[in-house]
């Protein structure tokens, strides 16, 4: 039985002679970076367990497929559940959840941005969903990099090799992205004001 | 440092990432004297805290155990997971590539057996004048006015190659044989060698009894052997002696048949 210290290499080693405690551990290790990642892309639950489970299963079929020279482990993983999501979100792109409540632009998602009062006009609660609506309603391109470099940390060269991407564009993409976010987040009123006070004292020393 | 470098730098500052310490400086001191730029950099942070706010709470998150149960399971259901698949693929992609192998071999010999073998064969048959149907192609018999008399019949395996237009249907050889004239093939002929056919017997052109499609002819087809009033030449514009005595005569002809049982095309025998 391999212990939990031992590394994705080591792991994966141990997989293929046929070592279920390995694939347990491997999966323990990478299965939560995955499964939220899912989530935050497509805010399904099931369809995050779906991807979990599928990345997994590839995994286990096709563990051949994986070249270490090419990147890490994580990031073969990662790119596996982001093809898995994508080609989901794409097939299911014409159906419309009933339990989703549309973003019509509703108090909890108009008030996060202002920077008239402070965060405790809302509650945690409300903060935390007004964000999480904005980011489900980016499109793909920016979304994948926003949650892949702010809500999981990644940085800037382990996300242009889940995305197979120069590092550049993963910038000029978050900072798209992040850009759309607080458009999505900004109140109305004060984006008026906002960008009166932009035009009027805008400098260029 | 103006508004147009800070936002290059706003996104690393607001996410508190690695920024070059003069940058850094610059980008500081620039928010601390543009008002929209020191807007612009409380609004990245505050989004860059509810994005942090949002990952906290999604932190705890995971797939729920059956998942894992699942996964376990499908492990152990597959013994020696990973060769035996790669095996059974690579034995599966050396079966399909030998019967690939094996088809086109198969393939390239039947194309060169097929334009090899002469588009016509006579095949000497011993007095019968039946219709000899070859397994690859369609039969043409021709019946030789004199047949009866001689022991020996000819009867010619017409193998039509590709789509043939009939214009010239009788071409009479000077060894006496007759040819069945398919234009668009070069061999594509129907050659009696009718080396015991009647030499004095001359015929005319084959004129057409109806519109013959050349794809009507690729199924091949008989000539027939029939004797029909002396008048009937005048219908197809064939000068006849109008003498009362030779007007009721009859003539012989051949008729060409299609396959489907139609009269194609008629020439008449002296």
């Amino acid at each position: 039985m391999k212990s939990d210290n031992s590394s994705d290499g080591e792991l994966l080693q141990a997989m293929r002679a046929g070592d279920e405690e390995a694939f347990a551990a491997l999966y323990r290790r990478r299965q939560p970076g995955i499964y939220r990642f899912a989530l935050q892309m497509c805010g399904s639950q099931e369809l995050a367990e779906d991807t979990a489970q599928e990345v997994f299963m590839v995994l286990m079929r096709e563990v051949h497929t994986f070249d270490p020279a090419r990147g890490s482990l994580s990031a073969f993983l990662m790119g596996v559940a982001r093809h898995h999501v994508l080609r989901r979100l794409q097939r299911e792109r014409f159906y419309v959840s009933l339990n989703e409540t549309p973003d019509d632009g509703s108090l909890s998602s108009q008030v996060f941005l202002t920077t008239v009062g402070p965060l405790d006009e809302m509650s945690r609660t409300e903060a935390i969903e007004a964000v999480r609506r904005a980011v489900l309603a980016l499109p793909e391109r920016y979304r994948e990099v926003v949650v892949l470099c702010d809500l999981q940390e990644m940085s800037y060269g382990e996300t242009a090799e889940i995305l197979g991407c120069a590092i550049g564009t993963v910038r000029s993409r978050l900072h798209r992205g992040r850009g759309l976010l607080i458009e999505k987040l900004r109140p109305a009123r004060e984006e008026d004001a906002a960008s009166a006070t932009v035009k009027s004292t805008r400098c260029f020393a | 440092m103006n508004c147009q470098v800070f936002e290059t730098v706003v996104n690393d500052l607001a996410r508190e990432q690695l920024v070059e310490v003069n940058a850094r400086k610059q980008a500081l001191a620039h928010s601390g004297d543009c008002e929209a730029c020191a807007f612009r950099l409380a609004v990245e942070r505050r989004l860059s805290f509810g994005l942090r706010i949002l990952a906290a709470e999604m932190k705890s998150r995971s797939a729920p155990a059956q998942v894992e149960n699942h996964l376990r399971a499908a492990f152990r259901g597959q013994t020696s997971p990973i060769t035996g698949k790669r095996a059974a693929s690579r034995s599966r992609y050396w079966i399909v590539a030998a019967a690939a192998v094996f088809l086109i071999a198969f393939g390239i010999i039947g194309m060169k057996w097929a334009l090899d073998e002469p588009s016509l064969t006579a095949i000497e048959t011993s007095n019968t004048s039946e219709a000899q149907t070859s397994p690859r192609g369609s039969t043409v018999t021709i019946e030789h006015p004199n047949t009866e008399s001689t022991p020996n019949q000819t009867t010619a395996i017409y193998r039509p190659r590709r789509k043939q237009s009939v214009r010239r249907l009788t071409k009479p050889s000077a060894n006496g044989n007759e040819t069945f004239v398919a234009p668009g093939t070069a061999g594509g002929t129907i050659n009696t060698e009718a080396g015991n056919s009647d030499q004095s017997e001359s015929t005319t052109q084959f004129l057409p009894l109806s519109y013959i499609s050349p794809v009507n002819l690729q199924d091949g087809g008989q000539l027939v052997r029939v004797e029909l009033p002396r008048s009937a030449m005048t219908r197809f514009g064939l000068p006849v002696n109008m003498e009362r005595e030779r007007y009721g005569e009859r003539v012989k002809a051949d008729v060409l048949v299609g396959a489907d049982g139609l009269a194609r095309a008629i020439r008449f025998v002296q």
